[in-house]
């Protein structure tokens, strides 16, 4: 035998992995059945013990990851914040048409970057204010104030957003940090998928209306457009052809889990999120109403919407 | 420590998610032996996590929570009969490995060799011949996430690995484990 046994074990974990599109599909299924069956809280007291949770403050990132490389960040701040910067941390749930979001936008996410020291760092939070604008975007669609003007200011502090974590990734590529790369483009494809569903959710909601779901469906065009990029680079760096999905269809295992999304392909019937069998750059449908019958081509008015997944 | 909202918690899971998801696919390649039910399989695993979040659960240690809820997911798929495949082995290396990794024959045919080898140990063997060679824990972790003790663990790896060495027909190697 040529090699040792330890070596052809240890030599498993580079040739036996999730391809990009199996790691695609199942994501895609979390973030829809996450969507379906939120978390109960238990009060105010409700936390996740040890595993890097993050929080859900401007703290967020000081606390979780990158602690040492976060902690210069972390005296600045409550320095920043102790001599008046307590607006700072009131605009924190600000969103567009607030009388404090510029604060939020203009100070407290800038003196934060002026902190981030690395370029992990600086790409998470460039990530992180990527996602807090589409966050902001969904608050307003569900409120049903997100008009063409909000939209153009989200899309475009949103762009920025996305660029800058990009020139970050670009560095940390150039580094040869390929961890650094595939968990900071992993950080951000997660984004764009949880808020694809999400988006996706609200154009198919009845409660929604038509001048909001345009503006809705030009945020999905955005993010799916951000998506294919990133996951196009990727896929051009790994220099690799990846395999198409085998077929096969999903059986769930539990009575409520994973009604209608599918590793690899979804049932005929399936209903609920409508994840179906999907492949780098394929036009497919997705039904959110639920109706029990096969997905078809559809228009908007019948309750589906035709999209270009950016998996 | 930090209270989370949904968002965040969402946001949390998908990064343990990312973290976790090769691991877990492997251990579920090992015991299923076939890549399209360990890909099901992962999903399953991932899925019975959020719901046990999703319920106001905590979770201490993530890895050794989702071995372990893995090992229950995989329990389930069999006891629905589903026959684990007995391909030939050149199948199995073939079923399990991604078409995109280059490999070699002669490296297939040592793979199926080891593949071949490790459907002798006990079931409880394979997983620690994995847990220690592939994912390359320490036996103090193995040891603390099966809850044994890291010299028990020790010794059954350096059983197992002599099994393997003779099934393979290979002069025992000087390395210890």
């Amino acid at each position: 035998m040529k090699h040792d046994i330890e070596t052809l074990l240890a030599s498993l974990k580079g040739k036996l992995f999730l391809t990009r599109e199996e790691r695609g599909s199942v994501r895609m299924h979390l973030a829809a059945f996450m969507r379906r069956n939120s978390v109960t809280f238990p009060g105010k007291s409700g936390l996740l013990s040890r595993g890097s949770t993050p929080a859900s403050s401007l703290f967020k990132n000081l606390f979780t990851r990158d602690r040492n490389r976060m902690a210069p960040l972390a005296i600045g701040l409550i320095l920043a914040l102790s001599a008046g910067g307590g607006v700072a941390l009131a605009a924190e749930g600000a969103i567009p048409g607030d009388i404090l979001y510029p604060i939020k936008v203009n100070v407290a996410e800038k003196v934060e970057s002026a902190f981030a020291v690395s370029d992990t760092a600086k790409a998470n939070l460039e990530t992180r204010f990527a996602n807090e604008r589409l966050k902001e975007a969904l608050e307003l669609a569900s409120r049903g104030s997100l008009d063409a003007r909000a939209r153009a200011d989200l899309e475009g502090r949103f762009n920025t957003h996305v660029e800058s974590a990009e020139r970050h990734i670009a560095k940390l590529r150039a580094r040869g940090d390929a961890k650094g790369v595939t968990d900071v483009e992993g950080r951000l494809e997660s984004s764009f998928d949880v808020h694809a569903i999400a988006f996706m959710d609200l154009d198919a909601s009845a409660s929604v209306g038509t001048s909001t779901k345009i503006e809705v469906r030009g945020i999905l065009n955005v993010i799916k457009r951000r998506a294919a990029d990133v996951r196009g680079r990727s896929h051009n760096e790994d220099g690799t052809s990846e395999r198409k999905n085998r077929g096969g269809t999903e059986d769930v295992p539990s009575d409520n889990r994973g009604s209608g999304a599918s590793t690899t392909k979804a049932s005929a019937g399936g209903s609920g999120d409508g994840v179906q069998d999907i492949h780098e750059d394929e036009e497919i449908d997705i039904r959110h109403n639920n109706d029990s019958g096969a997905n078809s081509k559809g228009s908007v008015e019948e309750g589906s919407i035709h999209v270009t997944l950016p998996l | 420590m930090a209270p989370m909202n949904q968002s965040d918690c969402e946001r949390w899971f998908l990064a343990m998610y990312e973290s976790h998801a090769d691991a877990i696919f492997r251990f579920c390649c090992y015991k299923l032996r076939d890549r399209e039910a360990a890909v099901e399989i992962t999903q399953d695993t991932f899925t019975r996590i959020w719901e046990y979040i999703a319920r106001g659960k905590t979770i201490e240690h993530f890895r050794a929570f989702a071995f372990r809820t893995a090992r229950n997911a995989i329990a389930d798929y069999v006891k629905k009969a589903r026959p684990l495949y007995e391909h030939d082995l050149a199948e199995v290396a073939e079923r399990l490995l991604d078409h995109s990794v280059e490999s070699t024959a002669p490296d297939m045919a040592e793979l199926s060799g080891v593949l071949g080898c490790l459907r002798g140990l006990s079931e409880d063997d394979q997983e620690l011949v994995m847990l220690r060679y592939t994912e390359g824990m320490s036996v103090k972790d193995i040891a603390a996430d099966l809850g044994e003790r890291p010299n028990t663990v020790a010794q059954r790896l350096k059983r197992a690995l002599q099994a393997l060495r003779e099934c393979l027909g290979v002069v025992p190697s000087r390395k210890t484990s």
